[in-house]
């Protein structure tokens, strides 16, 4: 049995992809997505508890690029000259999919497009 | 040892690498390269030798000129004389050739064609820009005038004089500071763009839209998108559409059977059979959207009408391959299934296709007009009354008037001396972009009889709308509708819209400040507007905006105030008080000011989105939140 961390204490936590790989990154970075961010601030989950999260639905290859990519986010963050994040082309649809998942940012998309779309139609 | 065995051709070699095979295939030798390596060394022995001489003797000009020609004379002979040694197969170096090479600084003579050889030799290996180079030679710098030796590494002008390493260097650091300037350039020109695209070039784009770039830019190589949702499809959707890459190709990509609603803002690269396919591929459609859709043929939207059984809503932009005998046949057998229709820019709509539209459609709740110029009269317009369900109504922009949107002549107004001056100080080129000028402008000729039986959106058919489906209007859009007088407010507006939310009164000119100030106060059967567009009523100033505030501060979201030129700064400051605010333009407000757009950012937690086009007295100094777009300053240029 694993120790059991206080979630504030551990820097750190881990994402499990459906084939086994573990990627441990830091927390405000997993925090960026609206869903591990979610899973891990609960506290009644497990997932809090232990700071791991498995994600049954997402392959090793694209849990690394979502891990690249919230690095990249907390490191660019608010800075300018930000690079091009890199995304290859085969696997764009499937990151995509993974995306929503993870990033369920589209209640604040909608009601942005509100003002926008609502006289047209 | 090698360097012998590799000179002479014709000698029994032992075993070689593979690479000293292909550089001699190649024909480089390394005798070759040493034999350079050696005359550089030559020249600089010669250069400190002059420099030392120089130093120890003073410094005597008219002997310089005369030694340093001797000195190109002299090397070019021992050149010569070596060239010649190499070709008896001697050894090509020793001391002896170097001190040689000193000791006839004096008296050398002849030596025409050194360089000329010395170019024939190299000519071999260098490639074509250096050819031109007199190599290894010695040359006044086309810059500082000094001599120094060209070699391999000298940097030449574009018309072909050669520079010394020390000014090379400056036009190095020339070069990388134009090269650092044109990337400042580039980057500022970026960030107008993304102001005007609304982006946030601060934010990181989220990993989807990231991934959407990525779809987008190798869509042709796209087999199938597969199941990535609809709003995924849709951004994608809009991208192509933007880009106007939606080929028939592409639209496979986004007809899938189960599809509820498709929306294609553009549809001009589409030919009519793939505009076919979208009823036979998605027939459980409910909405459609069909933008620029001239191509759209009598036939498709038959078609439409039989195939798509549970449609319910249609856009239709630019239809104008649709006859009138079409429109009746499909409004028919649509019938009261129809609850939105959206129609724009055709000329094939008239009098007796609304008349047809009202009666098979009864239940319509969302009509939308916009520019149809073949409607003659106001008879049509009444008729919409009968639309017991009308919830969404705009008529933008009829009649012949209109037909040919921004040729007229600019609207007839009193302007005065100030305004002329006014105008003139803004029609810098910084003020190209101009949001008005997108809007028809046209003579609005009130006094004349023959005109005004022309005229489609007049006061009576608004007031007897209002009067009959106004209490449960959520947006009235009467754009363009410049007949229209304070009546339109006073007798139809203000009695009966107790639900309205969007208002939009674009270029009704002839509205008056009191009459929409009186709109506004104590209105009490409307809880509020959400979106309000003034845009170029002129006639309107700061009662009219005051009462507006008073009314609707807690909802106003979206506020379009453009070329106002009646409101001042009282009326500006009113707007302070509005915390849903988001977007406002206030372009061509002249009285705008850094410190009413100060003001609005403090006080407005939601303002995204500010627009000041040819207000002047918004400077470069206006202190805005960043990520906040402030769009039009004078001072933004790129």
């Amino acid at each position: 049995m694993e120790e059991i961390l206080e979630p504030e204490q551990s820097e750190f936590v881990t994402l499990i992809s459906s084939d086994g790989f573990r990627f441990v990154l830091p927390r405000k970075a997993a925090m960026i997505s609206g869903t591990l961010n979610g899973m891990l601030s609960a506290s009644a989950f497990t997932e809090a508890q232990y700071g791991r999260v498995h994600l049954g639905n997402i392959s090793g290859e694209l849990l690394e690029k979502i891990c690249e990519y919230l690095c990249f986010n907390l490191k660019y963050k608010d800075r300018a000259n930000v690079p091009e994040f890199e995304i290859a082309p085969e696997m764009a649809l499937e990151l995509l999919v993974a995306a929503d998942f993870l990033d369920s940012k589209y209640l604040e998309f909608c009601v942005s497009l509100i003002p926008v779309f609502g006289s047209l139609i | 040892m090698s360097r012998r065995r590799g000179r002479t051709g014709g000698e029994v070699r032992g075993p070689n690498s593979a690479l000293t095979e292909f550089l001699r295939g190649q024909g480089i030798s390394a005798n070759e390269i040493r034999a350079r390596h050696l005359e550089r060394q030559e020249q600089r022995l010669a250069m400190e030798a002059l420099g030392a001489r120089g130093e120890e003797q003073g410094v005597e000009a008219e002997n310089r000129e005369e030694d340093l020609e001797n000195e190109v004379r002299a090397r070019a002979e021992a050149e010569k004389r070596r060239n010649r040694k190499r070709k008896r197969g001697e050894s090509d170096s020793d001391d002896e050739d170097d001190e040689d090479f000193v000791d006839t600084e004096g008296g050398g003579a002849g030596g025409a064609g050194g360089p000329g050889r010395l170019r024939s030799r190299r000519r071999r290996q260098t490639d074509r820009n250096e050819e031109e180079l007199a190599l290894d030679g010695v040359d006044n710098c086309a810059q500082c005038k000094c001599r120094f030796t060209v070699t391999v590494y000298t940097t030449q002008t574009a018309d072909g004089k050669v520079l010394c390493r020390k000014c090379s260097a400056s036009s190095k650091e020339k070069k990388s500071a134009d090269a650092a300037q044109l990337a400042v350039r580039r980057q500022r020109k970026k960030l107008a763009e993304a102001l005007l695209d609304g982006k946030d070039l601060l934010t990181i784009p989220s990993l989807q839209d990231q991934c959407i770039a990525t779809v987008v830019k190798y869509i042709d190589d796209v087999e199938a998108l597969g199941d990535i949702g609809a709003i995924n499809l849709q951004k994608i959707s809009r991208i192509m559409t933007r880009n106007r890459r939606l080929t028939p190709v592409i639209l496979k990509l986004f007809l899938d059977p189960l599809s509820r609603d498709i929306e294609l803002w553009d549809c001009s690269s589409l030919t009519h059979d793939s505009l076919q396919s979208i009823a036979s591929f998605c027939p459980h459609l409910e909405k459609l959207v069909l933008g620029m859709c001239g191509q759209l043929k009598n036939e498709n939207l038959l078609y439409y009408a039989t195939n798509l059984p549970n449609l319910k809503s249609i856009y239709l932009d630019g239809p104008f391959l649709i006859n009138k005998e079409t429109w009746i046949t499909f409004f028919e057998a649509v019938g009261p299934r129809l609850e939105e229709f959206h129609v724009r820019s055709t000329h094939r709509i008239d009098e007796e296709v609304i008349a047809n539209l009202v009666i098979n459609c009864p239940n319509l709740t969302h009509l939308t007009f916009h520019r149809l110029s073949n409607i003659k009269g106001n008879t049509a317009i009444h008729l919409i009354a009968d639309l017991a369900h009308l919830e969404h109504l705009e008529l933008s922009y009829l009649g012949d008037d209109y037909s040919q949107a921004g040729t007229g002549p600019p609207p007839v107004r009193p302007v005065t001396v100030e305004e002329e001056v006014g105008r003139d100080m803004d029609e810098t080129p910084e003020v190209q972009v101009q949001p008005v000028a997108e809007d028809p402008v046209d003579v609005v000729a009130v006094g004349d009889p023959d005109a005004e039986d022309l005229t489609v959106v007049t006061d009576d058919a608004i007031v007897a709308i209002l009067n009959k489906v106004g209490s449960q209007l959520k947006t009235l859009i009467l754009d363009g509708c410049s007949a229209l007088t304070d009546r339109t407010i006073t007798a139809g507006i203000r009695p009966c819209c107790g639900e309205l939310t969007t208002l939009s009164l674009t270029l009704l000119d002839q509205i008056t400040d009191e009459a929409v100030a009186d709109l506004f106060t104590d209105w009490t059967i409307n809880p509020g507007l959400v979106k309000v567009s003034f845009r170029r009523c002129i006639g309107l100033g700061d009662s009219a905006i005051e009462a507006l505030v008073d009314h609707s501060r807690d909802t106003l979201v979206d506020l379009d105030l453009n070329s106002l030129q009646f409101v001042t700064s009282r009326g500006l400051s009113a707007l302070k008080g509005t915390p849903n605010l988001t977007t406002i333009d206030l372009g061509f407000v002249r009285s705008t000011d850094d410190r009413i757009v100060e003001a609005l950012d403090r006080s407005c937690p939601h303002l995204a989105r500010v627009e000041v086009y040819g207000a002047p007295k918004v400077t470069a100094a206006c202190r805005i939140t960043p990520g906040r777009k402030l769009i039009g300053r004078q001072s933004d240029t790129i």
